[in-house]
């Protein structure tokens, strides 16, 4: 190879360097999906609350469509996605999983500590599932601070 | 004899300067589409296309093509034998920039 002049080094180290910021730029897409996913939870923690069970028949489609219109979106979004940095691809994964256990979490001890039941109102389930969402929002935050 | 200049432990391959920017793309990726390395790199469809094809049959690049709908995607991802092989080729210089 031809000798690298320690300017040509320092060049080729600050292209590098930007290629790879280039690429985390994408990782925004993870922080749409985030935020789509907490929007979905706190949605219905907010109609529940307030619509409680066999008050509204509206409430349960409406129920339906914000799931599904979730989903949708962050299905899109991935799918035109062109790019998957592999910082965010694993924040974005542990994040999920601790979404979900720390879901299963909340569940169980709303379950278990009587907060949620037959005689409770329906705002100790909107509560719960505003907590739930704290870990979706708190990676959302993380991922728009980073550079 | 043991050849201790950094450029010795530099990878021909990576440099040139398309192939490098691609695996210097590449290695903050888990994958990136043809496209968005095309747009960045800021080459055409068949340069870039003659770089990836050096690079992968070097084994450094992996290349997947699947389907969006009907629409065609190809996906380059670096290989660990890529990234360990870029990794060094970054350090040597490193090593030549602070000399």
């Amino acid at each position: 190879m031809d000798e690298v002049t320690p300017q040509e080094a320092r060049a080729a180290l600050g292209d590098a360097k930007e290629r790879a910021a280039q690429v985390r730029q994408t990782d925004t897409q993870f922080r749409v999906i985030l935020l789509v996913l907490a929007g979905v939870d706190l949605t219905a923690a907010l109609l529940i609350g307030l619509f409680p069970e066999g008050r509204s028949p509206l409430v349960g489609i409406t129920l339906l469509v914000v799931f599904v219109g979730g989903l949708t979106v962050g299905v899109i979004v991935l799918l035109r996605a062109r790019a998957y940095s592999r910082r965010g691809l694993v924040f974005f994964t542990w994040t999920c999983a601790g979404f979900t256990w720390w879901n299963a979490a909340v569940i169980g001890v709303s379950v278990t500590t009587g907060w949620w039941g037959p005689h409770q109102s329906a705002t100790h389930f909107s509560a719960s599932a505003i907590i739930a969402a704290i870990p979706l929002l708190v990676a959302a935050w993380l991922v728009g601070r980073w550079r | 004899m043991a050849l201790r200049h950094p450029r010795h432990a530099l990878n021909n391959l990576l440099g040139h300067p398309v192939r490098f920017s691609v695996a210097a793309l590449l290695a903050a990726a888990s994958q990136l589409e043809f496209s968005f390395v095309r747009d960045h790199v800021e080459v055409s469809d068949s340069v870039l296309s003659k770089q990836v094809s050096a690079l992968e049959q070097a084994g450094y690049v992996k290349v997947s093509k699947g389907f969006v709908g009907k629409r065609p995607r190809t996906w380059l991802s670096l290989t660990k034998d890529g990234r360990r092989t870029f990794e060094r080729h970054l350090g040597a210089l490193r090593e030549i920039a602070q000399s």
